[in-house]
Parts: structure tokens; sequence; C-alpha cells
């Protein structure tokens, strides 16, 4: 879950226009954290497809469930330390680690929210639900997720949205030391800003 | 593009904006039902009290301002109907209420004493106003202040001048930048939706004082009465009886029945119908009157000013020449002088009553003079309580003291006679019974306290003798004691040595204990 940073947006746009040195100096910072994070993300993305299946083939054409690239997938995992849109919520996110690619997400959360697949119902059942399994396989679900492999992360009772096979497993085992080392660097960069700023007050007070 | 990701740092921005977005379609909400409300009571008997109160209201505030005019000297000509005038065109272009607008006015006349400065200060107050968000009232207290020279109560309006600027600038440059800084605000907020509803308000708002005015016409007609405060209070009870007196407040109807005319609800201009001079002056520009007013009061003022420097003057001169007369003052510097030297405490009082008589200070007077009949006071306690005391009687008178002298010599005697009666002694001894002795020489120095001085002759038995132990001096021995300089305690102690000496010796017996 996110950190409520107040005043980050404002922070942001204040060092841009005021002090870039800064405002760059907080990029580099925020990258020397996240980076490595994402590394290690992209080290848990399988070369070859975890089923034959969903492997890209040269003659595949695409469809609506995509193919397994792992270039693709390592491709989409980044951190970005801009602010994003505001959610439904009203909150917008500073900085953040994504995984991007729709292979990608499907391969992070596959299994999240149900471990055994989803409720079978088969190819001719009716209706135009997507919250059920409509292959001819009845076990295709969880023998998909099976293969994929273990979810890491906080095993919270009933919220498994801290959960993943990529980001969200390389963001476990920093327990917690980079979320506290990301907000050491916008305290500290706000410091050396309100610092500078009351400089300039006192010399113009002067 | 897939939505999974990790959120670390997150800013809540999304329900502000809607909470802000909120208050103001409650902020205007409120003002279109005040608007609906207001037209509504309009109509009402309810309505017709408060018409009657805010053309009262409004009377009173023009009433104040046309006192404030009076008082300053620039109610002449047609000023007090200009202000008016400029007040109403003000209030309908900007939808600010001459409710607000009259005190505001009142407050710069007191402080500028020119209707142009008051005009100049009150538009840029208006413009504070809209770009700032404070009231008229708040901005046109700040402005005066800073206008008689408290710049530091422009800075609580938050207009952006850092507080240096307001410590170094004189009010022109104040203005001025301010004049920049908020220049066109009221104009722009005056356009916006919720300004032409607050100018809808200000019709609405005028109209009632007009329907007042005729109600409080109608009913001073109707009851003889000459003051609006009775007709206010018996409004009520008239609005209760209306319905059962229909007969007699016939002629009554007949009178307002003007105010029901539709066109009378919706009078922007002219509202009280009374005042004079209206329409002839623009915001920004004097009329010739107006200017003339300025002119006269500007001469008045220069002309006070001139007194009052004049004044300032002779009493810097006045302060000079004292000054310079104390320097020559004989009497003052002898007491100065005489101030510097080494003084009694009542002394000091003196000269300093003196010093106050001279220079004719009242209160040091009082100050010293009570200060020296408390002196004096404590000067005679003195000398009576000195008076009383009686001389010492001369309690040795009958003591008879033998001087040292005369008892060192009376212990010189004693001791020599006895120095002289020992030697005597032992040198009668021949030489066998001298060696016999030892040829010891006793007594050198003796000291025998228990011996009155009185009786200087050595009793016989003291250490000579021939029976006893130890060596015995033969009968006829002279011993020699040196008595010394004189010191009687150094012959005691001689003595005393000379006697313990003897006893160790066995030669002294029965005589005298050790």
């Amino acid at each position: 879950m996110a950190t409520e940073v107040v005043g980050a947006v404002a922070l942001r746009k204040a060092l841009k226009q005021y002090a870039p040195d800064l405002a760059k100096e907080l990029t580099k910072e925020l990258g020397l954290v996240l980076k490595p994070i994402t590394n290690e993300a992209r080290s848990y993305v399988p070369l070859a497809s975890p089923m034959s299946g969903w492997s890209k083939r040269e003659s595949s054409k695409g469809g609506r469930f995509p193919k397994y690239d792992a270039a693709e997938i390592r491709r989409n995992i980044v951190y970005k330390t801009t602010p994003s849109k505001p959610n439904r919520a009203g909150f917008v996110n500073v900085v953040r680690i994504q995984n991007k690619s729709m292979q990608g997400a499907i391969y992070e959360t596959a299994g999240r929210k149900n471990g055994q697949g989803q409720d079978w119902v088969g190819p001719r059942a009716g209706g135009a639900s997507k919250g059920v399994s409509r292959s001819n396989n009845p076990y295709a679900g969880n023998q998909f997720i099976s293969n994929l492999g273990q979810l890491y992360g906080p095993n919270k009772k009933g919220d498994h949205r801290m959960m993943g096979r990529l980001i969200f497993r390389a963001w476990a085992k920093t327990q917690g030391k980079a979320n506290a080392a990301v907000f050491k660097s916008i305290e500290n960069t706000t410091t050396k800003f309100n610092r500078r700023t009351a400089m300039v007050d006192v010399r113009r007070a002067a | 593009m897939s939505n999974v990701a990790i959120n670390i740092a997150a800013e809540f921005l999304g329900k502000r904006a809607f909470k802000q977005a909120d208050t103001a379609t409650a902020k205007l909400t409120k003002s279109v039902k005040t608007l609906a409300g207001a037209f509504g009571l309009a109509f009402g008997v309810r309505g017709a009290s408060l018409a009657v109160r805010a053309f009262a209201e409004d009377d009173k505030a023009a009433r104040a301002l046309g006192q404030t005019l009076n008082n300053l000297g620039l109610a002449y000509g047609s000023n007090a109907g200009t202000i008016n005038g400029y007040i109403s065109r003000l209030e309908q272009q900007t939808g600010v209420l001459d409710d607000e607008l009259r005190p505001a006015m009142d407050r710069f006349l007191r402080a500028t004493l020119s209707v142009t400065k008051s005009q100049e200060l009150l538009n840029l107050a208006l413009d504070i106003s809209a770009g700032t968000g404070k009231s008229l009232t708040q901005v046109s207290q700040s402005l005066q202040k800073a206008y008689l020279g408290q710049n530091q109560a422009l800075g609580r309006l938050g207009v952006g001048l850092s507080k240096a600027e307001l410590t170094s600038s004189s009010f022109e440059e104040i203005q001025q930048r301010l004049n920049v800084l908020f220049a066109g605000q009221s104009v722009v907020a005056a356009n916006t939706y919720a300004g032409e509803i607050a100018k809808l308000q200000v019709a609405v708002n005028n109209a009632k004082e007009t329907i007042g005015k005729g109600f409080v016409d109608a009913l001073k007609t109707a009851s003889g009465s000459s003051t609006i405060d009775p007709v206010i209070n018996g409004i009520g009870k008239i609005a209760n009886a209306f319905a059962a007196l229909t007969r007699e407040t016939g002629e009554f109807i007949a009178i307002t029945k003007s105010l029901f005319d539709p066109k009378n609800f919706f009078v922007m201009n002219n509202p009280a119908g009374s005042f004079k001079g209206m329409g002839n002056i623009s915001i920004s520009k004097s009329s010739q009157d107006t200017q003339k007013a300025d002119a006269a009061a500007a001469k008045a003022a220069a002309a006070q000013v001139k007194s009052t420097n004049a004044l300032t003057k002779s009493t810097k001169e006045n302060l000079k020449l004292s000054k310079a007369k104390a320097i020559f003052d004989l009497q003052k510097i002898q007491i100065e002088a005489a101030l510097k030297g080494k003084i009694s405490e009542e002394d000091r009082i003196r000269l300093l009553l003196m010093k106050a008589i001279e220079d004719e200070n009242i209160s040091q007077i009082e100050k010293y003079t009570k200060m020296l009949d408390e002196a004096q006071k404590n000067t005679e306690k003195l000398v009576s309580t000195l008076a009383g005391i009686k001389p010492l009687d001369d309690i040795f008178k009958n003591f008879n003291f033998m001087s040292v002298k005369e008892q060192l010599a009376s212990l010189t005697t004693y001791f020599n006679n006895f120095a002289g009666s020992a030697a005597s002694a032992f040198n009668a001894l021949n030489q066998q019974q001298q060696a016999a002795l030892g040829g010891y020489k006793p007594f050198v120095g003796a000291s025998i306290p228990s011996v009155a001085p009185t009786n200087p002759s050595m009793p016989s038995s003291v250490g000579l003798g021939t029976s006893g132990t130890g060596n015995q001096v033969p009968a006829g021995v002279t011993i020699n004691v040196n008595t010394g300089v004189g010191d009687p305690n150094a012959i005691a102690e001689a003595i005393e040595n000379v006697l313990v000496e003897a006893n160790y010796r066995g030669t002294l017996r029965g005589l005298i204990a050790v």
C-alpha cells in the first residue's frame, strides 16, 4: 500500500521550477533505490514460457490472450518518479514500480485472487461472465497457476494485492528497506530545498 | 497496458478539488436562495418590516457619511450627493452593498480629508477585497491604518508585500504597488456568475430600501409620527391588525399605491430619490464639485499645517532661549558648583530646593521643601537627644594608684638588698667552704613571690645552714642574686628558678614550698 506524502507533487513542481539540480538529484537518488529492485524483478522472468501452449511462435498471429514474451515482460518492468493521473479515490502516485506488459501482469498476478483457478463452467455454458473458466480442460486454471509457481509477498487474509511473482517478489525481498530509503530521499531533498528557499527569503528580507 | 504496480508514495489531491467545487456550488446555491428569499419576502408582511429596516439602516449610513463630511468641512456644494451617487454606481458595478461601501468611504474620508483620495482608496480596497477574498471592511481598515502610517496592517491581508517592503516604503509607493498587483480584480469578480448574482442582490436590496422608504413615508403620513423607530416597532402590530382594519387602512393603501408599481421594484438608480448631483461623476474622474471640495480641503489642511509648524517653531525657540539664559545664570552656576562639593545631606537638599526655585519647577520645589522639613525635624530630634545625655562620673577618682615606676623601684631595692645579702654570705665563706659547696654560685636571678616587697630581709633558714642534706652553706655565707634589668616578671621567674634548684639540691627546706 502506498504511503501518503502531503505536498509531494508540489515539491516536485517547485524543484523543477526553482531547483532543477535538486530535482535531478532526487530522481537519481530514487533511481539508486528502485533500479536494483526492477533489475531483480526482471531476473525472475523465466526465459521460456511456463506452459508450452502459451509460448510465442513464429506463426502466431496474436489473439485476445497475449503470448508469453520474456523480453517484452522484462522491458516493461520499470520504475517511475513522475506523478500519475489521480485515481478514482483521488490519489496521485508519485513513486512507483510498474509491471506494464499484459504478459507480465498475467505472470505476476495469476492465482492471486483464486489459487485453484476460476470455477470451471465449460465452453457450452451460457452467460457472459468473465469470472469463470470456459476451457475444455476443467483443470486448465489450476494447471496454469501451478506451472507459474509460488506467489511471494505478504499473505494477508483476504487481501493478496501485494503478492506477485516479479516486482512484488523483488519488493518483498527488500523487507521495507527500499520503502524507507525512498522516503528518506524525499525528506532530504525537501530539507535541502526548504533551507535554500529560507536563505533566499533572508536575502530578500535583508 | 496493465495496472500492476507497487505504489510507494502517493498524494491525495482529487477529493480536495471536489470539495472546493462543492463549496463554490454551495455558496452559489446560498446566494441564489437568499436572492429568491429576498424576492419572496419583499411581498410579505415580514418583507415589509425588513424593507423598512433596510431603508432605516441605509438612511442611517447615509446620514453618518453626511455628518462625517460636515465634521471634516467637506459638506459644501453637492459633495454629499456626489459621494452618495458615486457609492450607488459603485454598488451596481461591483455588486458590493452600500452597507459596506459607505462605512469604508467614511473611514477613508476621515483619514485623508480628501474626496478624490478617498475614492482612489475605495477603488483600491474593492480590488484588494476581490483579489484576496477578504471583506471590504477589513481591507478598508487596513488601508486606512496604512495611510496613517501603520503599514504593517497591510501585511496581515496577505497582499504579497514583504515585511521589508512594508517597513521601508511610503504609502504612495505601496499604493502604486497594490494598484499593479490588484488591477481590475473587482471588475473581473463583478463579471463572474457569482458577481452577477451579487449585483442582482444589490438591486433587490435597493428595491427593498425603496419599498421601505415608501412604507415609512406612508406610515408617517398615516400615523403622524416624525421618526422611523416607532414605525419599526409598531409595524408588526400594524401587520397583525392589517386584516381587521381594512377600512381604516384604505387611505394607507391609497397613499402607498405607488409602492406596488412594478417599476419601483427594480429601481437601481437614485434609490432614495432625494440625493442631488448623482450621475455627474465617474469612478475614475472627479467632477468639478469634487475638485473644488478637494482644493478647499487641501487649503484648510495646508493652513493647519502652517499654523502647527509656526507653533512648533516658537516653542523650539523659547526652549533654546531658556537654555542660553541658563548658561549665564550665576545663581544657578553657584548652586551647581556647591552641589559638586562635599556637603551634608541637608545642605544638598537646600541647594536642590534653591535650584528648583530658580527653575520655577513647582513639583521639584514641593518635593525638596518636604524633604528639607523632614531633614530639619531629624536634626532637631538629634540635638535634643544629645542635650539629654549627662557626662560620665570619674569612677576612678577615689582609686589610689601606685605608679608602675614606684613599684619597680621598690622591687629593685628589695632584690638588690636580697642579692647583696646572699652574695656577701657566700663570699664570707673560706675557700674550703666554698669548695665544699662545689664552687657553686647559686642564685643568679631569684624570685620569691610570697615574700612581701615590704620585707626585704632574707629569712635565715632559706637554703643555707649547717644541718640537713646536701651541700650546706656555713653560717655567714653571702648569696648574690642577679636580679636582671628590673622586669618584675623576669625577676620573679629568676627567683623561682633559684628556689627550685635549691629545692632539688636539698638546700631549701621548710620555709617556701615550691
